[in-house]
């Protein structure tokens, strides 16, 4: 470093561009091609996949020039044809006579015509930044700017079906890890020029790619500021992934609920979108992140706009009813058969009582036990190869349930309703949400086993403030709920048919006049 | 928003109140639901009005701003006390109610401490969080209330409607005494208003609200004075400890809901857990503007204080249905409740004239 | 942080204090009916059913084979129910759990010194049911033998008080019913009168069924020799604790329990029964009966008896005040009627306003004769009628009220008016002719 500013000063007279990036405390790129070069190399640590190629610009012997781009990341046939051929033979006519050195690289850029994008740069700095991004760098000699080309081109996925958030009905599309190929998925469903695409990087290290998406009528300022301020904040190495971004611009980083959620599907990111939320892009996911989010969407499918409504309120129903299963069944059944057996049909207490007799351990630690078991054969068969997916489900679930009954570890009563839970679970479409909802099991658990009904009703108001504080991005995480609007209703648990429902807006961000401004922002950095 | 918090008050009328209804009134108990209804949403609406006088502000900002600086001071901290009571009683009830009921073994204590450390919680995330927890759990004892009756309607059970007419054997006087502890715990939940009020926003809704708020509880109010004289008969729902609790005992339908009573245990729990945040609320908001204090900072005080007192003393039952007698609690508490709320829309009203007086021509 | 480690907080205290209330299913003595007797003067004896799991459970994996016992009887003597539970579970190796009984049973002698104490017990007990259904009988042991067609003796009681209303001839009752009308002014409890019989019945035994007949589905508890001895021990040969009926090869035969009418208290003591007919004769005046079979001699001259059905019956009681004495009471029944069996030849269609006379009258018959016969024998006010004029003359019943059952009640005049109507026929409209 001491080096290269120690030498600035003895630099020769060049474009004010120099000039002005010096005055902004920047390194200013030097006038001597091969010390660029050389500085460029080290700055890199000359990495085996930098590409220099040094000719002669439109094949004049005094106009030396060099490109520079990391070949594992921009495109090589693409910087050959745009790039190295026009710049050695077309730009023949272009660079003839004798072209001024201040006015070459001006000259050059008209010549890159089928370039996607040409930037002046000349900071030394920000080459080093374009050239990790994937981009090419131009250099000539005896100039103080460099061009930066666009070739980003590397090995990306083709756009396919989601893995997560499937549905039967519906686009059958999901994002890739391209962050360019996820912006037009958006854009094709959303051709309004009021959707806002602001760029930011974030990562020290990373330097990802990330993309404010919001339609600029639609989402109100304060959110789509708080968004950018959150998002600037963050402080972190690297970002492989939306889910860090997820989890550093979150409102409660403790809770099990998100108060953002994420999504594969272009088609329920532009619904959100026109809901006036705002998405956050991130390259190199397919998982594309909007807030604010309530409770709601947990429930919610993309699905169910493009089914009839009786149907799709019946499933919604489901969903809440697949949620209310998974979390409450097994603490439920333990308060029901070890504190209220008063409760229970006669002739189901004596089959619970007499299947009970048998086993070795008390219900609560064999149910706890069978919670553990379950979610460690789910969590296995995910990572599975999926060669052996189907034979270990079949081995656990059928083999190991089947003898555990037989051999009396385990009621088959508990079997029961433990697996409907597990089961139940997955009828929640987000499946970030899953994971969480069950999580939510065990403390009820823990009550159930405690405390009985008593116990589960205290949970349950313990949970229902918690979620009821809540708030995403300062709108309150029950905001589709409650306040209960009746002009809302018809998106609620249910769905009224297209004709009857008035197209809204959740009016927690919609009328912003009658609930005043949304609350002042929290530092996310502050708990 | 607001209406719903004071709709969830209902819940506790499940159980506690019919009993005290119930008590002098016999059969004549829907009646003097009806009294106290009628009574408690005049009341209520009265102290809707004087949280409406001052928008954005609670019983403890305004108190001083009517009162002057030490009555007020001594009238908010004595309100906030009230409900700080209402809290320890709430709390007492529940726990009485659960260990007499469902959950013999367990130790007061475990009760007492769960509840208040879920009100404290509460209470901690403040009123806004509230209203929307309310609107949540309204939901749910709403649907189990229909449930209920639906139950209700489907049990076999012998119901004479005739046990319904009124008697009135002893003039009317039973009847309106047994509407005095109802109409108390109605004006205590419309009254928390004034320490709640301060958090609605459109504030020319806020006696509609209250006053619909009361009403409707208590009509359910009445139907559950029905419900327990129709099943019980008049005599022996005087005697429940918990009248509700008892139906629920009653009703049995072979195969498919062998007791009812889950259903009124998640109505009354919920209810009664969130009965007990909101009077702790409404102390801490009360006291927290009287004295100058953040709500955040108060609520843990009252909390570690309320925590102090439930293990230092558990009453017994009759203890609780002691301070519950209609004459010496419920009238002077009615009085009581009432006078200060009369005596400040007074006050604000002479103000108001004074200031329109001094500044016309 | 606060708010957040609240939370954690609680449920540290939870898991550090333990489960006081939880108990495992296993470990339950489900008790299904208890009966109530009075065997020594001043003492009570209860006797529990205690429902085997093992012998109900359904599903292929828990078919015990050979069939267990279905359910043990369980009998202790002492000065109140919670003193004789507590002797019970001191030899019952799981805890006693009466949340899931259905049948209430008091001994008639024990019912005749008064039941109050011991229902204060039965209403206190939270676990118990108040819809559980109450009977009186003889003795309890009649009713808890081994039962007929069910496995359980609970089962069969609970199974006659739902199917009783179709006999006519009594109603179940419920412990919520019997506190409710002892509790009100002016109206006695009545329960079910229950009888078990020792029935000689045929059993018809397919080949190789004896076998499996060698033990009795019910263990009657035998004491231990060395427990005979130990004072206030019951006498074996007390109806109360009858052994089984032995058959002839020496093995036990079901019993039969039935349901045979009405008992009726006068405050919480019996004071007598009303059986069959007479019960019928009661629950029309009280608008409990629902169905019932009636029988009148075939109208027009023609031989045999047609037989009516009655689907529906509503009653209507007034209160008629005359001057300032005791109010008169107007009862009045409506019966909706349906045809069932007529004798051939009888051409019903053109007999109608007959028929619906006779069966009236018989009807109004039964009712006058009950009600003479509680008013002038049982004396207690069954009907209600005091409650009738408490609510509606608070004043004059307040007159009345310190003497009603025994002075006033017998004196009530209650006037009888019934109409019938033959609405239905059946699926034939007319009796086809010979």
């Amino acid at each position: 470093m001491a080096f290269i500013r120690s030498r600035l000063g003895r630099r020769p007279e060049g474009a004010s561009q120099a000039r002005t990036a010096e005055l902004r405390g920047e390194r200013p790129l030097y006038a001597d091609l091969d010390q660029n070069i050389r500085v460029l190399k080290q700055e890199l640590g000359n990495p085996a996949d930098l590409a220099v190629k040094e000719f002669l610009l439109g094949g004049r012997r005094n106009l030396r020039g060099a490109v520079l781009c990391l070949d594992t990341l921009a495109d090589e046939t693409l910087v050959n044809d745009i790039l190295l051929t026009p710049l050695m033979i077309w730009a023949r006519q272009e660079l003839g006579g004798r072209t001024a050195r201040g006015k070459l690289i001006g000259a050059v850029r008209h010549s890159l015509a089928t370039a996607k994008k040409v930037k002046d740069i000349s900071c030394l700095d920000m080459l080093v930044t374009h050239i990790l991004r994937g981009d090419t760098v131009f250099l000539a000699d005896g100039v103080q700017t460099g061009l930066v080309i666009e070739t980003k081109g590397w090995p990306a996925r083709a756009v396919a079906e989601p893995s997560t958030e499937v549905t039967t009905r519906g686009p059958h599309l999901g994002f890739n890890e391209t962050i360019k190929d996820n912006l037009g998925l958006v854009r094709l469903r959303f051709k309004t020029p009021g959707l806002m695409v602001e760029r930011l990087f974030i990562g020290d290290r990373s330097k990802t790619d990330v993309r404010i998406l919001y339609h600029k009528d639609l989402a109100p300022p304060q959110l789509v500021a708080e968004v950018r301020r959150r998002l600037r904040a963050i402080e972190t190495d690297v970002v492989l992934d939306s889910g860090v971004i997820q989890n550093l611009i979150s409102d409660h980083r403790l809770s099990l609920f998100l108060t953002t959620r994420s999504s594969e599907r272009p088609d329920s990111v532009v619904a959100d979108l026109n809901d006036g939320r705002v998405a956050v892009l991130v390259d190199g996911t397919p998982f594309v992140i909007t807030m604010p989010n309530d409770i709601y969407s947990f429930f919610a499918s993309p699905e169910d706009n493009y089914i009839g409504y009786p149907v799709a309120t019946l499933l919604r129903l489901m969903r809440f009813q697949g949620f209310f299963i998974s979390t409450f069944a097994t603490p439920f059944y333990i308060a029901m058969v070890g504190f209220h057996q008063e409760l229970i049909p006669l002739p189901l207490l004596l089959n619970i009582a007499s299947t009970q007799g048998g086993v070795p351990f008390p219900l609560a630690v064999t149910a706890v036990l069978a919670e553990i078991v379950v979610e460690v054969l789910r969590e296995a068969g995910v990572r599975l190869p999926k060669q052996f997916g189907p034979a270990v489900s079949i081995v656990g679930a059928l083999v190991l349930g089947q003898a555990a009954i037989q051999a009396g570890f385990i009621s088959p009563g508990l079997v029961i309703v433990v697996t409907t839970a597990t089961i139940a679970s997955f009828a929640v479409p987000r499946s970030e949400a899953v994971i969480s909802f069950r999580l939510l099991r065990f403390p009820f658990l823990l009550l159930g086993t405690v405390l009985g009904f008593y116990g589960l009703a205290l949970g349950m108001v313990a949970v229902t403030y918690h979620v009821a504080a809540m708030k995403s991005f300062g709108v309150p995480f029950l905001s589709m709920y409650a306040p209960g609007r009746v002009s809302e209703l018809g998106e609620k648990p249910v769905l009224l048919p297209e004709a009857l429902r008035r197209p809204v807006r959740p009016a927690a961000y919609r009328d912003r006049t009658h609930r005043g401004p949304l609350p002042a922002p929290k530092d996310p950095n502050q708990p | 928003m607001f209406l719903i918090i004071v709709l969830t008050r209902i819940a506790v009328m499940a159980d506690g109140l019919p009993v005290v209804t119930v008590g002098s009134a016999l059969q004549d108990a829907w009646l003097g639901a009806l009294l106290a209804t009628a009574a408690s949403a005049a009341l209520a609406a009265l102290a809707a009005t004087l949280a409406m006088r001052f928008p954005g502000k609670s019983l403890g900002v305004f108190a001083r701003e009517t009162l002057g600086r030490w009555l007020g001071l001594g009238v908010s901290l004595a309100v906030a006390l009230v409900y700080f009571l209402l809290t320890l009683f709430e709390l007492y009830q529940l726990t009485t109610l659960t260990k007499g009921t469902i959950l013999p073994r367990t130790p007061a204590w475990v009760f007492t401490l769960s509840v208040l450390s879920v009100a404290v919680y509460g209470a901690y995330l403040g009123a806004d969080a509230m209203g929307r927890a309310a609107e949540v759990l309204i939901t749910i004892v709403f649907g189990a209330v229909v449930v209920g009756v639906c139950v209700l309607v489907a049990a076999p059970l012998p119901q004479s409607y005739s046990s319904l007419s009124p008697v009135l054997e002893r003039g009317v006087w039973p009847v309106a005494e047994a509407a005095i502890i109802p109409a108390l715990w109605f004006l205590v939940s419309g009254g928390t208003v004034l320490g709640l009020g301060k958090f609605t926003r459109p504030t020319q809704k806020l006696r509609g609200a209250v006053v619909g708020a009361v009403l409707a509880s208590g009509m359910l109010l009445t139907l559950f004075a029905v419900i327990s004289t129709l099943i019980l008969g008049p005599s022996e729902a005087r005697d429940q400890l918990a009248p509700m609790l008892s139906v629920a005992r009653a009703i049995n339908l072979p195969g498919i809901l062998e007791r009812s009573d889950l259903l009124l245990i998640v109505i009354w729990l919920l209810g009664a857990v969130f009965e007990t945040t909101i009077f702790l609320l409404v102390a801490a908001i009360v006291s927290a503007d009287a004295l100058g204090l953040n709500v955040t900072q108060v609520v843990p005080i009252l909390g570690a204080a309320a925590a102090l007192v439930v293990v230092l003393y558990t009453p017994t039952v009759f203890d609780l249905r002691r301070a519950a007698q209609p004459t010496p609690t419920g009238l002077g508490g009615l009085f009581a409740l009432g006078g200060v709320v009369a005596l400040m829309l007074v006050v604000t009203a002479l103000r108001g004239a004074g200031r329109r007086g001094r500044g016309g021509p | 942080m606060t708010r957040r480690l609240l939370p954690l907080l609680l449920a540290a205290v939870l898991t550090c204090a333990g489960c006081w209330d939880l108990v495992a299913v296993d470990q339950l003595a489900i008790v299904g009916s208890i009966g109530l007797d009075e065997v020594t003067p001043g003492k009570i004896l209860v006797s529990l059913e205690i429902i085997n799991p093992q012998a109900l459970a359904t599903g292929t994996a828990l078919a015990a084979t050979p069939a267990p016992i279905s359910a043990w009887v369980l009998r202790e003597e002492a000065d109140s129910i919670p003193a004789a539970l507590a002797n019970i579970q001191r030899r019952t190796p799981r805890s006693l759990f009466v949340g899931q009984a259905n049948t209430v049973i008091f001994g008639q002698e024990l019912a005749r010194e008064g039941v109050r104490d011991h229902l204060d017990y039965l209403a206190r007990e939270f676990f118990l049911r108040r819809s559980v259904f109450v009977n009186t009988c003889d003795t309890s042991a009649g009713l808890l033998q081994r039962p007929f067609m069910l496995l359980l003796p609970s089962l069969t009681l609970g199974g006659l008080a739902l199917h009783a209303p179709a006999s006519g001839m009594t109603s179940p009752t419920t412990l919520n019913e019997f506190l409710r009308k002892l509790a009100e002014p002016g109206i006695e409890p009545v329960t079910t009168h229950t009888a078990g019989r020792k029935t000689h019945d045929v059993v018809v035994k397919l080949p190789g069924e004896e076998a499996k007949q060698d033990k009795p589905a019910i263990q009657r508890e035998q004491p231990l020799e060395s427990e005979r001895n130990i004072p206030g021990e019951l006498p074996d040969e007390h109806p109360a604790l009858d052994p089984l009926v032995q058959g002839a090869q020496g093995e036990p035969l079901p019993g039969m329990t039935f349901l045979v009418g009405i008992a009726a208290y006068r405050g919480d003591r019996l004071v007598g029964f009303l059986d069959g007919p007479d019960a019928r004769g009661y629950l029309w005046a009280v608008g409990q009966l629902q169905e019932a079979v009636l029988q009148v001699p075939a109208p027009g001259g023609t031989p045999g008896i047609v037989s009516l059905d009655v689907t529906d019956a509503t009653v209507a009681l007034r209160c008629v005040q005359s001057g300032g004495g005791l109010p008169r009471i107007s009862l009045k029944l409506r019966a909706n009627l349906q045809l069932s069996s007529a004798p051939g030849g009888l051409a019903t269609q053109n007999l109608q306003r007959e028929l619906e006379q006779a069966a009236a009258n018989l009807i109004s018959a039964e009712v006058r004769r009950v009600l003479q016969l509680v008013q002038g024998e049982l004396k207690t006010d069954i009907y209600g009628f005091g409650n009738l004029i408490y609510r509606k003359r608070p004043k004059v019943w307040q007159r009345y009220s310190a003497d009603w059952n025994e002075r006033w009640f017998p004196q009530l005049q209650v006037d009888v008016s019934v109409t019938a109507t033959l609405a239905n026929s059946g699926a034939v409209v007319r009796h086809p002719r010979r």
